[in-house]
Order: structure tokens, then sequence, then C-alpha cells
């Protein structure tokens, strides 16, 4: 994970999401808790600001977030999710340059899909 | 005094809300304004109704947006990446949609404020715009708060601490455990539109018998003494796919998904009726938690899974700690832009928080959407060529559409300012006689075009409540249901029902009560009490009916029919009038009855296209 240009949105997937996934599996890493039985599932509050953040209209581009996003990345302690931070801002870009000029994407999901994303 | 802008898009039900210090002073969805039902896109309409109303944009100090962008990619990151290979194919969908548009909410909203309200945006939690929404505008001073919904960036379920300006989350259930995809699980299942219909799925559930609660319990949801819970997502699709179950979902209940619009059978009202029990059962069990945590006796809530108004009424009937409960009227995600910025008025300005003040508590009865002068509304009506009748004085008025009501005749009646949140609440509804015996079935047929077995509300004058209810507590948003008391029930006969046919409608044409029109065939009914503070001109015509009647009781139900969302402006009203079986418009101070219009406009009637809901 070098050279942030080198790897299409088609691709994305394949050349980083999924070695990531085996390389964290290797190391016991989950980023999902799906299995592990408890007594109580209740868990610490999960908030990247506190629940507030202040920002100024300079700093809240998809680049500034993206950034915001690897630092919580890195004060979290993942070694790896921070790696995927200028490969996300390269396939923003790609995804931009894509999209129709002027046109707002228009939602894609069934009526049926719980809108996840 | 600052003004904060508060907005909540692009997942569903888009909308904006405006603060002035800490007082509430408009709200509105974009599918008002836009026509479109749940309208997940970036709320332009909204936001220029809630700028139009503080003065423009230079009035406003401060933009917030109700959840984190960034940590919300980073949970479909992790998704993406925990369960890969298979997410290979909602990892390009989300990407094109959080990457391709998302990530950049902020700026978009910068730039549709612009000026110096742009330097102070704020990223308010999904969940903390969530508790706001829900404990700011309470009457309470201090009290248990409880969010639960499908999920925000992680969370979805959080208990918290709410006192005077402060909440304080205390703890959370994280994604993919939730127990508003749980019940989404169910609504698809049931062959129901997901994130609209698990309003119909807790409808049919009193239809059913819960045989599944054991299986349930045994395999889907790990349910915990204190409340917590783990989803089994073998039996869930969601995580890699872009439906909510797996096929071992339709394996252990031995029954494949319903087609949308086919027959309901017995298997899947069981089906509605096992996952309410398991709902109710699991948010008895958090608000236990929730008031034992927190040393609290009041609780607030909001989340989609707090619209669950038969579990809500659960809740006040079986908690015998639980002094009083308030829940935002708009407790899905618009209610988010109020809650966000509530928060910021409160956390970052200091706005001092006013408990009781006024109107019962802080959300203005959510009458907090767009009003029409009676010029705009002399103008629509005259642009739609209908015959229509101006009344001297409000009093007038009221007692013509009174009396229309006790003749039986079924009204529409448009008002002030819209509701803010999925419930009509006077406003912007359609009136009946409760007693009419075919009040059900006349009305989802001829006015709303929607199932025939599907509930009506009613709408009670407050100070008589208790005579027709179980209902110790007020009702104002309608958002608790009751039991219709025993004295004014009738038997209805199941007899052939579970055995054989299956008939819904030969079940719902029976009487069941004095009051037929919005008694559920389980005796229950959603109340919505009405009292002279919040509403005093609603107050006023169901007094003027009772007077009339001898009854304080009427149906009430949103003015649209199935599909679309509730009227917005005149002109709506007056297309909805034209398009169904409404009898009489009261709008503003005017009246138009349906027998006086030419035949060239009473032709349009029950020709309404609508999109199954």
């Amino acid at each position: 994970m070098s050279q942030t240009d080198a790897v299409p949105p088609e691709f994305f997937f394949a050349e980083l999401l999924l070695p990531l996934r085996h390389a964290s599996a290797r190391r016991n890493i989950h980023y999902l808790k799906l299995d592990c039985e408890a007594e109580s599932y209740w868990s610490p509050v999960i908030s990247r600001t506190g629940g507030l953040e202040r920002l100024g209209a300079a700093e809240c581009g998809g680049e500034a977030m993206l950034q915001r996003l690897g630092q919580y990345w890195v004060a979290r302690g993942d070694v790896y999710l921070p790696k995927l931070v200028p490969y996300l801002m390269a396939l923003r870009r790609d995804l931009l340059q894509a999209k129709p000029v002027g046109g707002e994407q228009r939602t894609e999901l069934s009526d049926f899909v719980y809108p996840l994303y | 005094m600052k003004t904060v802008i508060g907005v909540s898009a692009l997942y569903h039900d888009s909308a904006a809300a405006a603060v002035v210090g800490s007082r509430i002073v408009a709200a509105a969805q974009e599918e008002r304004f836009s026509r479109r039902k749940h309208d997940p896109r970036f709320p332009t309409a909204a936001l220029a109704y809630c700028l139009d109303t503080v003065g423009g944009v230079d009035n406003v100090d401060a933009i917030a947006f109700y959840e984190d962008p960034a940590l919300s990619l980073s949970r479909v990151v992790e998704n993406a990446i925990e369960l890969a290979p298979a997410t290979e194919a909602i990892w390009q969908a989300a990407a094109r949609s959080l990457l391709g548009g998302k990530i950049d909410v902020m700026e978009k909203l910068a730039h549709a404020v612009g000026s110096r309200a742009a330097e102070d945006l704020f990223i308010v939690d999904h969940h903390m715009s969530h508790l706001g929404s829900a404990f700011y505008p309470s009457p309470f001073e201090s009290a248990a708060v409880i969010i639960a919904d499908g999920v925000g960036e992680w969370a979805t379920t959080t208990i918290a601490d709410g006192s005077g300006t402060a909440i304080t989350p205390i703890e959370q259930i994280h994604y993919p455990h939730s127990l508003g995809l749980f019940y989404s699980a169910f609504t698809y299942h049931c062959g129901l539109k997901v994130n609209s219909g698990e309003y119909k799925l807790m409808g049919l559930a009193p239809y059913g018998e819960p045989r599944f609660v054991q299986v349930i319990l045994d395999h889907l949801i790990d349910l915990r003494a204190d409340g917590s819970f783990r989803l089994n997502v073998e039996y869930f699709g969601f995580l890699t796919s872009r439906v909510a179950t797996s096929p071992r979902f339709e394996e252990i209940f031995g029954m494949k998904r319903r087609e949308p619009e086919s027959p309901l059978t017995i298997p899947y009202m069981d089906l509605a009726a096992s996952a309410q029990a398991v709902i109710d059962e699991a948010m008895l069990r958090i608000a236990h938690r929730a008031l034992t945590l927190t040393g609290r006796r009041q609780l607030c809530m909001a989340g989609g899974v707090a619209l669950n108004c038969v579990t809500n009424g659960k809740l006040l009937r079986r908690l015998p700690e639980l002094a009083g409960i308030w829940i935002q009227p708009a407790a899905g995600d618009a209610g988010g832009a109020l809650g966000s910025a509530l928060h910021v008025a409160h956390q970052h300005f200091g706005a001092p928080r006013q408990v009781n003040v006024g109107r019962g508590d802080g959300q203005e009865g959510s009458l907090l959407g767009p009003v029409y002068s009676q010029d705009d509304i002399e103008r629509a009506l005259h642009a739609s060529g209908i015959v229509w009748h101006v009344m001297e004085d409000d009093e007038s008025h009221v007692a013509h559409v009174a009396q229309a009501l006790a003749e039986g005749k079924i009204v529409g009646r448009f008002d002030g300012r819209m509701e803010f949140g999925p419930r009509a609440l006077g406003n912007r509804s359609i009136l009946a006689d409760a007693r009419r015996p075919d009040g059900q079935s006349h009305i989802n047929q001829r006015i709303k075009f929607r199932e025939s077995w599907r509930p009506f509300a009613p709408v009670v004058l407050a100070e008589h409540a208790a005579e027709y209810f179980d209902l110790a507590h007020e009702s104002p948003y309608m958002l608790v249901v009751a039991d219709v008391r025993d004295e004014h029930r009738t038997p209805v006969d199941w007899s052939d029902f579970r055995s054989g046919d299956a008939d819904m409608i030969k079940v719902l044409n029976q009487r069941r009560s004095t009051l037929p029109g919005i008694t559920h065939v389980d005796y229950s009914a959603r109340v919505q009490t009405v009292d002279e503070v919040r509403n005093p001109a609603f107050h006023r015509l169901l007094r003027h009916f009772f007077d009339i009647t001898g009854c304080p009781v009427l149906i009430n139900t949103s003015f649209n029919v199935r599909g679309e969302p509730i009227v917005c402006t005149p002109e709506d009203a007056v297309r909805c009038f034209l398009n169904t079986g409404i009898e009489v418009l009261a709008i503003g101070r005017c009246i138009a009855f349906k027998s006086e219009q030419s035949a060239d406009l009473r032709a349009t009637e029950g020709k309404v296209q609508y999109e199954p809901d």
C-alpha cells in the first residue's frame, strides 16, 4: 500500500480490504463483535468526538473528514486502518470524477433495504 | 440569543429544525415539500423553511448535523473488512454512497447556508442527536433516556442520564446488534417495506399469536436479563447484502418471505405478534435497566423503536417504578435535526433549559411546520375551481365542522402549523366519528386507499380520556397504545379465524366496542389526548363535537393517501380532498363540501395513483 493512485475503484476491495481481512484474521483482530457470548452485551460509548465537534468552513470537506477518520483510527491504536486513508481519498476523487455533473446521486436501494450506507 | 439550525439527511426522513435560544421555532421533514415519502435527500426545502422562519441566513449562528459521517464510514469499512469477501458487492455500493457524497455533507451544509454560520458547523453524534431530541424538550428536570434504532455510527441502543442541560451517555449496544434492524428483518419477511412498514407490522400483530417467541429467543437474539442483547447474524442479511434476512431466516420459521401485496396469512400474523412480543420484552428490560442505573423515575425515549407505541404502552403499564414517560414525536431520524440543534444550543452556547414552560413541554405541541394565511388558503381554493364557503369567524367554522362530523361526514382538517413527526395531530388530519360502525373499512378503502385491516387512532379530549381508555398518563403525540375500557367493549367472534378462513375483514366488521372506528381487534387503541394548552383550536373542535353528541372521541388519521406524505400546503389539501372520498374540507376559516362540487371535479375521486407503502 504505497502508491495511492495504483488502485482503481473496482480493485479497491480485492487489493486493499481483502488483504486487511487476512492480516487482521491472522492476528485475531476483529472489527465486529459477532460470536462472543457474554453475561452482558452493554459496552462503553463509542464516539470519535465525545458527542460534539466544531468545524470551520475550511475544514469540512470530504478530504478533511477522511483525515479526521485517520486520526481517530490512529488514536484507537489500530495499525492497519490508518494506512487506508490515502487510498480512500484517492477513491473518493475517482468516484467524484465519475459522478454525473450536477446530478444528485439517486438512492439505488430498493424499498425493502434498510439504508445502512 | 443564539440561533442554531439542525439538519438530518441522506439516510431517510431528511429534515431541518431551527432553535432560538433554547426554544424550538421550526422543524419540518423534506418529504412534505418534495412529496416523496421518507425523502432521504439533502433537505433543501425544509432548510429554506427554517431559514425563512428565523429571518434569513444572516441570523443563523451555527449549523448542526445529526451524525458523524467519518465514524459512519468507519463502521462501513470495518464491516466490509470483517466479513470479506462476502461484502464485496455492498462495499461497491457503500463506497459510491459514502465516499461519493455523504462524506462531503458538511461542506454541502456550509455552501447551503453560506455567510458566517458556515464558520460554526457542528457534528453531533447520531445517538447524541436523538438523546437531545428526547430529553431537552421533555417536561422533566431529570430523567433516564433511552435511544433505540437501526444504527447511527455504531450505536444501536444507548442508555443515558439527563439532568438540567447535561446529557451523559452511560452505555450502549453496537452494530450489528440492533433492535431496529431486528424488527426491520421481520417487516421485510412479512413483505412490508423496510423503514415504513414497521408500523404496519405493529398493527398486524394483534391478529396473530406469538407462537414463535421461543424460536426467536433460542436462535435469533440472545436477550439478557439486563436488557442487553446480541443478534445471531447468521439469520440476518444486512451485514453482507442488501436484504434484511438470510436464507436461514426462512428456514427457521418454515416460511418464505411474503410477496408484497399478496394476501396476509396466519403464519405472517403470528410472526408479527412474535416479533412484537420480543421487542416488548427487550424494551421492558432496557427501560428497567435505565431507571436502575440512573436512579430516575422519569423516562425519555427516541429512535425509530420508540415509535412502537404498543411497546410504549406496555412500559407504562408494566414498570411500577416508572412515574412518567416522554417520547420525542419525531422519534426517527427526522428528530435528529431537532436534537442536534438543541444540543449545540445547550452545550456550545450555554442556553439555559426551561422545563415545562408554556405548552406542557418544550415541543410546542410538535406544531412546528409551515402555516398558511387565510389569504394563501383562499387563493389556493380560487385557483382550484372548487365551490367553497368562508365562515364569519372561528366559532362559526368550528360549529359547522363539528356538525358535519356529528352527521357522520368524513372531514379533512387543515389548520395552523403542520406537525413535525410522522403523526398527524389534528392540523393535517382526516377526522370522522369514531362511533361509525363502518368507519375503519370505509376510510381505509375510500379515503386512504390502503389495506382494510389497518387500525385507526382515536383523538380524545384529555379530560375525558380515562372514561374510555385504560390510560393514566396523557398521550399528546399519539405515541402510546392503551386498551379500550371493559365497559365499552363488545365480544369479538374469532371462531373461524385461525381454524380456516383467516378473514381479517370478518373480524374487523364486528363492532368490538362503542367506538368501533378506533378499536383494534385486541381492544387496543393508539390514543392521542388533546388539551387546551397544546392545540386550543383542535381542542375546541372536539369540545364542540362532544357538546353535540356526548362523545369526546374522533377518528384521527393523517391527511394523505397511501404512499403519499401528509399534505403540507393548501394546494395539497385540495388535491387530496378531490381525489378521495373526503366529504368536507375544513381549511383555515373555509369549508368545502364534496356534494357541492361539479361533476367534473367529483369525477377525479378515487382516481388517485398511489404507491404501495
